[in-house]
């Protein structure tokens, strides 16, 4: 603890010489000079004061009398001294000096970057978010650039303001998800597949999107301690809901309820709008996917085996548990009312809004 | 590196900072806007204390810039999450104040981030000619395209110049889009022109209403898709009503691929809300252009039709499955089957 304790202290101690040793050095002689002359100054004042009162021109009190008295001992002792060192210091091999200097700003310098990190770990001022977004700044620029402690706190400050450290890790692990896609399906191309081609830049970011999803929601059951109810994954999909989608009913409600089960389970807002929005891409890719047929079986099991490998969501392969499912989304569709909308419905689309404006507009400018 | 563009962030907002005090200076000057004391010499201590600020910061970038480039693509994505990201979290904070029952949690942002990565730039580079053959491959056993490449070339340039004028907040890159637009809608197009030219071949007597071929949508059956079944049942009716109009099988499948692309590309400009009316609208106009294919505006009429469905949905046989169910699909089999290979 006690010795923890001094290393913390030389360390603090090092970001404080690192300005003043360097300072003192290199003006050393300027400031000594600078003494001589307000020394001197106090002198001469002092003593045209004392002449004055003693010719009678401006009378000083006793007081004032033994004040100027000991202004002119004083100044008389500090201008002997300064001039004494200031003579000793120009003696000196000035280029001698000039080099100790350097050498010891060097090693104060060196020493400020080589305990750079322990100083900003226990740096009191500063909060702990405050201390791990500077020591991640830190991480960030290259070793051969130096920067001080200060600005790596602003530095690191405003890139967690922007999130920078989120976006740039989503975007490492969409490289890393899409290079992995790509390998699985590039030797399989045709003339009659090749625009699959063009999914090759969403299914990635369906991965993605969806892992962080899941992450999110495992992250928030295991901290609420109320919760008690376990994240065992994601519920399985069954490929006859993508293969009769549009076709038959049963299929559009199997997806229907495996969505509304999945929704859930989201227990933030932005959870649910965000699975929303990925159950839409991914149902709307599996079924161009579908569509195409056997031409794109290839790579729609690419599709499943990264989304099962990244986000653990997968399809049901057993037939007794497809055939049980089977009937239970048959009884669902038969209790199902239909005629229903959803709480927020509006025939009046925002984008309809929009679109009716602008045809407003549209006709205005013809008029 | 992050912390260039964190950097090129912190020089920004001390530039505008400077310039803020700059002006109100030069104001006071000039007897335009008088400042009081304390606010004139806040604004002189704003300009002293901040323009060496800027320039160190200046001079670290320029160091930065020795090890990496600014324009380089991770930082062009990374610049663009942080506005993107601005126009999201605006656009959530418009859509929060409606619904008061909103939770939000710290590790959301990483959702929220995840959620506009589609909208970051892209490296998709495709040629005209890669783009037509593709076009083509994947529907030449439906449709005939003759010689039709001028006409993908067309679609193309004209969407590309009519989505260069978006203003930032816009989104401007869904790259993916950018060239699956133009090809559905020259499918679209081709779609039509071989159902026209086989019904001429059919009975070259009969007037084609090629202008009326597709019925009018509604825009909320895309916006409630998967919320409220009636929409699923309004789409699925106005596809059934398109698909009967095909004569031939070969135009049905077409018909079938078509579809699906663009309720695809409805579905994700849906999904973007605000952000993404000005690019909805010039791909909506587009297709009405070419195929007479739009959405009903008049309120009247999508109220009256949305009362008719129910006599559909009753007429419906619903727990009907398809001719050819299986439980096992062709593509189950061919998932056991490769299992290990791929």
């Amino acid at each position: 603890m006690l010795k923890d304790g001094i290393i913390i202290l030389i360390i603090l101690q090092y970001s404080k010489n690192y300005e003043r040793i360097g300072y003192c050095n290199m003006n050393i002689i300027e400031t000594l000079e600078q003494k001589v002359k307000v020394s001197k100054r106090s002198l001469d004042l002092a003593k045209k004061q004392l002449s004055e009162h003693k010719d009678g021109t401006h009378k000083l009190s006793i007081m004032s009398v033994a004040s100027t008295e000991l202004c002119i001992e004083k100044n008389l002792f500090l201008l002997g001294k300064y001039t004494k060192k200031l003579k000793k210091l120009k003696k000196q091999d000035f280029s001698e000096l000039e080099a100790n200097e350097k050498s010891k700003a060097f090693i104060v310098k060196n020493n400020y970057f080589k305990y750079q990190i322990q100083r900003i770990k226990h740096d009191k001022t500063k909060t702990p978010v405050e201390i791990e977004n500077a020591l991640s700044a830190l991480c960030d620029i290259p070793e051969e650039i130096k920067l001080e402690d200060l600005d790596l706190f602003t530095i690191g400050h405003k890139s967690a303001e922007l999130y920078l450290e989120i976006h740039s890790e989503l975007d490492d692990e969409l490289i890393e998800i899409k290079s992995e896609f790509l390998d699985l399906v590039k030797t399989h191309f045709n003339e009659i597949n090749g625009e699959l081609k063009l999914l090759n830049y969403r299914i990635p970011i369906i991965i993605l999107q969806l892992r962080i999803l899941v992450k999110n929601i495992k992250e928030n059951i295991d901290e609420n301690t109320l919760n008690r109810k376990k994240f065992t994954g994601l519920p399985k999909f069954e490929d006859w809901w993508i293969q009769e989608l549009w076709t038959s009913h049963q299929a559009y409600m199997g997806l229907f309820k495996w969505k509304k089960i999945i929704l859930s389970l989201c227990i933030t807002t932005e959870q649910k709008k965000g699975f929303e929005i990925i159950f839409k891409n991914w149902i709307l890719v599996k079924k161009i996917l579908n569509v195409k047929g056997s031409a794109a079986y290839f790579y729609n099991y690419a599709f499943d085996k990264m989304i099962y490998k990244y986000a653990e969501l997968e399809d049901e392969h057993d037939e007794k548990n497809l055939s049980s499912m089977k009937n239970i989304v048959k009884k669902l569709t038969e209790n199902e009312n239909f005629i229903t909308v959803s709480d927020n419905h509006n025939i009046l689309t925002p984008y309809m809004k929009f679109k009716i404006e602008r045809e407003i507009e549209k006709d205005e400018e013809v008029l | 590196m992050k912390s260039m563009i964190a950097l090129e962030k912190i020089i920004k907002d001390l530039e505008v900072r400077i310039s803020i005090s700059k002006g109100q200076l030069i104001q006071h000057n000039s007897g335009e806007e008088k400042l009081s004391l304390l606010a004139e010499s806040s604004a002189e201590n704003c300009i002293e204390e901040n323009v060496p600020l800027l320039d160190k910061y200046r001079k670290m970038l320029q160091n930065l810039e020795k090890f990496e480039k600014l324009d380089s693509y991770e930082h062009r994505r990374l610049r663009s999450a942080i506005e993107r990201k601005k126009y999201y979290k605006y656009n959530k904070i418009k859509q929060n104040m409606k619904n008061k029952k909103h939770k939000f949690r710290e590790n959301d942002e990483r959702i929220e981030a995840a959620m506009i990565i589609d909208e970051l730039p892209e490296e998709i580079l495709l040629e005209k000619r890669e783009l037509f053959e593709i076009s083509c491959k994947s529907m030449e056993q439906y449709l005939l395209f003759d010689d039709s490449e001028s006409e993908l070339v067309s679609i193309q340039e004209k969407f590309n110049s009519l989505i260069v004028s978006f203003s930032d907040e816009n989104i401007k890159s869904l790259e993916l889009l950018n060239y699956m637009i133009p090809i559905v809608i020259f499918h679209l197009y081709i779609f039509l022109k071989n159902i026209v030219e086989q019904n001429k071949e059919d009975d070259p007597f009969e007037e084609i209403e090629e202008i009326n071929f597709f019925p009018k949508y509604h825009d909320w059956w895309i916006q409630e898709l998967w919320e409220s079944h009636i929409a699923y049942f309004s789409l699925i009716k106005w596809k059934k009503i398109i698909s009967n109009n095909c004569m031939k099988e070969e135009h049905k499948s077409a018909w079938e691929v078509i579809f699906n692309n663009w309720i695809f590309i409805k579905t994700l400009l849906n999904e973007k809300s605000d952000l993404a009316f000005e690019y909805q609208y010039i791909v909506d106009n587009l297709i009405k252009e070419y195929v007479s294919l739009e959405s009903e505006l008049d309120e009247k009429v999508v109220e009256a039709e949305k009362r008719e469905i129910q006599s559909f949905i009753n007429k419906e046989d619903i727990l009907a499955l398809s001719t050819k169910h299986q439980l096992i699909t062709p593509y189950i089999k061919y998932k056991n089957l490769n299992k290990i290979n791929i």
